[in-house]
């Protein structure tokens, strides 16, 4: 079973168990001082990682989300105490990327309520097969809009899993047993499928054809 | 072996036990028909999850190098503006503040400028700029829910469009007070006290000078978020510009404290514009009371009063004296990491100072006093 773990999973692992943690909590303290060195480097490792975390919850706001982590670490880097700079950085992206999605939800249910025609945007770009394309665009609705449904923990530790953090990872950022996180996935998996299942039949009875 | 709990059939699915573990109930599963079946509907449930998830994998790489462009050129912009909202907003974890707070500024800004005397006619060309000469706070308490669809709307229709860049020398970094005194043009302060041990750096940077432009639909908006008339827009009004210029900038670091010096800020005002009203709006529409927006709005003198109006729950705000002058300190309620810090904003001369920093309120009025 352990073939389902993909490469990334397991150099990520890799580069925790070993030295790494000395290199970057150098680097971090560089960080800390102002050396700009120090924080592109951490930059450039973790960028497309953090990046793509927020792009599960919010697409193309993962952009902005992912400046304000890395704002956040220029300006107000982790505490010395708190070495794990991997397991900060994910906590504050899934922070982030969890309440924008929270609030456009509530903004979407509003603009639908309205009636008004704003999705537009969401099917413009260039889409060489409508059908596939349409097929993808609404199961990431479905997808984002169950994701807010789940409480906050449940939500970002499905997307963590999915982006495929290991457990030990998972309860670093999450500030919880590492043992209890299969019995917390079971359950956030569960959750999912269940209010997967109502927003997918929701949308079938109401205008889910436009 | 007992039957296995459901949380340690979905780790030994992801191969997340110890070993020992692992075979353990890899043997129970062998000999277990009803954890046989557990085990397949979590492992199906699981494979619909993570097919479900792909589709909201990125589609296109991102550029990192951009994004670091893209920090660096934002970092080079705080290292001019006082950055006390972006500390305030940051030791906060909810993003709804970042455009509030942005909002806030520009709202506060715009307060002053709008309200200026127009009866005074005559006075508009020596009074058509607005000098900050004194800070007043007041606690608000907004209710953040109704907050953030406002915050959206005024993103759309108030601040719709991009701040025009008129004016904007570079940021240079110098290396000593006199060089940074020589760039800067005024009499750059530092303090005989820092707490740090860090080397000090030191940047300036020339004229700044930003337009921001509203119109009618941005005002009559805020007016109707604020359950207040609309039609207090003046009839004439179509479209006005807010110019908001400094003439020059230091900034002065020690680890993380810095000390922002801006000389001689001042916001020209559009002709046309409700004086006191537009004030009014933001107060109200930051939960301040129908009567009590009316009554600060009546009592402030906005031709020299910048109104920085403080949510409770992100900071506290004492009126302190420094060097003689009145000043503002702000205390972030939910500092990052829980780490200690704090703001101080006086106007002494032609200059307004700003230090933040994570030290003490007593350090921090002790690193202000020494500059004088």
């Amino acid at each position: 079973m352990s073939d389902k773990r993909s490469a990334s999973e397991s150099t990520q692992k890799a580069s925790i168990q070993s030295g790494h943690m000395n290199a970057e909590a150098i680097l971090l303290e560089g960080a800390r001082a102002g050396q700009e060195a120090a924080f592109e480097a951490l930059f450039e490792q973790y960028y497309r990682r953090i990046y793509a975390v927020l792009y599960r919850l919010v697409g193309d706001e993962a952009d902005d989300l992912a400046q304000e982590v890395f704002l956040k670490l220029y300006y107000c880097p982790p505490q010395r105490a708190e070495s794990k700079l991997a397991a900060w950085l994910y906590r504050v992206a899934t922070n982030l990327g969890y309440n924008a999605l929270r609030a456009r939800k509530r903004w979407e249910i509003r603009r639908d309520a309205l009636g008004a025609e704003a999705h537009g945007a969401d099917w413009q770009g260039e889409a060489p097969s409508p059908e596939a394309w349409a097929e993808r665009q609404e199961e990431r609705h479905h997808v984002r809009a169950t994701l807010a449904q789940l409480k906050k923990r449940e939500a970002i530790l499905l997307v963590l899993r999915y982006s495929d953090l290991s457990y030990r990872q998972i309860a670093d950022v999450l500030g919880v047993a590492p043992g209890s996180v299969g019995t917390l996935l079971a359950r956030a998996e569960r959750a999912f499928e269940r209010a997967y299942g109502y927003i997918a039949e929701r949308d079938r009875h109401s205008g889910g054809e436009r | 072996m007992t039957c296995v709990r459901e949380g340690e059939v979905r780790a030994y699915l992801d191969d997340e036990l110890p070993l020992a573990t692992h075979e353990e109930i890899a043997r129970h599963l062998s000999q277990c028909a009803a954890c046989r079946a557990r085990l397949e509907g979590i492992e199906r449930t699981a494979t619909h999850i993570r097919q479900r998830l792909a589709a909201t994998l990125p589609v296109i790489e991102p550029n990192a190098q951009w994004g670091l462009a893209r920090i660096r050129a934002q970092v080079q912009q705080d290292i001019v503006r006082p950055n006390i909202f972006r500390r305030l907003s940051m030791g906060n974890r909810n993003r709804v503040w970042r455009p509030i707070l942005a909002g806030v500024v520009v709202l506060a800004l715009l307060v002053g400028a709008f309200s200026f005397a127009p009866t005074r006619a005559f006075a508009r060309q020596l009074l058509s700029v607005f000098r900050v000469r004194r800070f007043a706070v007041i606690e608000v308490n907004p209710n953040e829910a109704s907050l953030e669809e406002v915050g959206r709307t005024l993103q759309e229709k108030l601040f719709k469009y991009e701040p025009q860049v008129i004016v904007d020398e570079p940021v240079q970094e110098v290396t000593s007070i006199e060089e940074a005194r020589a760039a800067a043009g005024f009499e750059v302060r530092l303090p005989s006290y820092l707490p740090f041990t860090d080397t000090v750096k030191f940047a300036v940077k020339g004229r700044t000078e930003y337009a921001f432009r509203f119109d009618r639909e941005g005002l009559t908006t805020l007016l109707q978020l604020a359950g207040m008339d609309p039609d207090q827009v003046p009839a004439g009004f179509t479209e006005g510009t807010v110019n908001a210029a400094a003439s020059a900038m230091a900034y002065i670091c020690q680890g993380k404290l810095e000390i922002v010096q801006v000389l001689d800020p001042v916001v020209d005002y559009p002709e046309g514009i409700v004086p006191r009203v537009i004030g009014e709006a933001g107060l109200r529409i930051l939960g301040v009371s129908a009567a009590d927006a009316r009554r600060i709005s009546e009592s402030i003198d906005w031709t020299n009063t910048l109104l920085l109006p403080v949510p409770t729950n992100v900071a506290e705000f004492r009126e302190v004296s420094v060097a003689g002058e009145q000043g503002v300190l702000l205390v972030p309620r939910q500092a990052a990491g829980g780490e200690e810090g704090a703001v101080l904003l006086w106007r002494k001369g032609e200059v307004i100072y700003t230090i933040a920093g994570p030290v003490s309120v007593n350090v921090l009025l002790e690193v202000a006093e020494s500059m004088f």
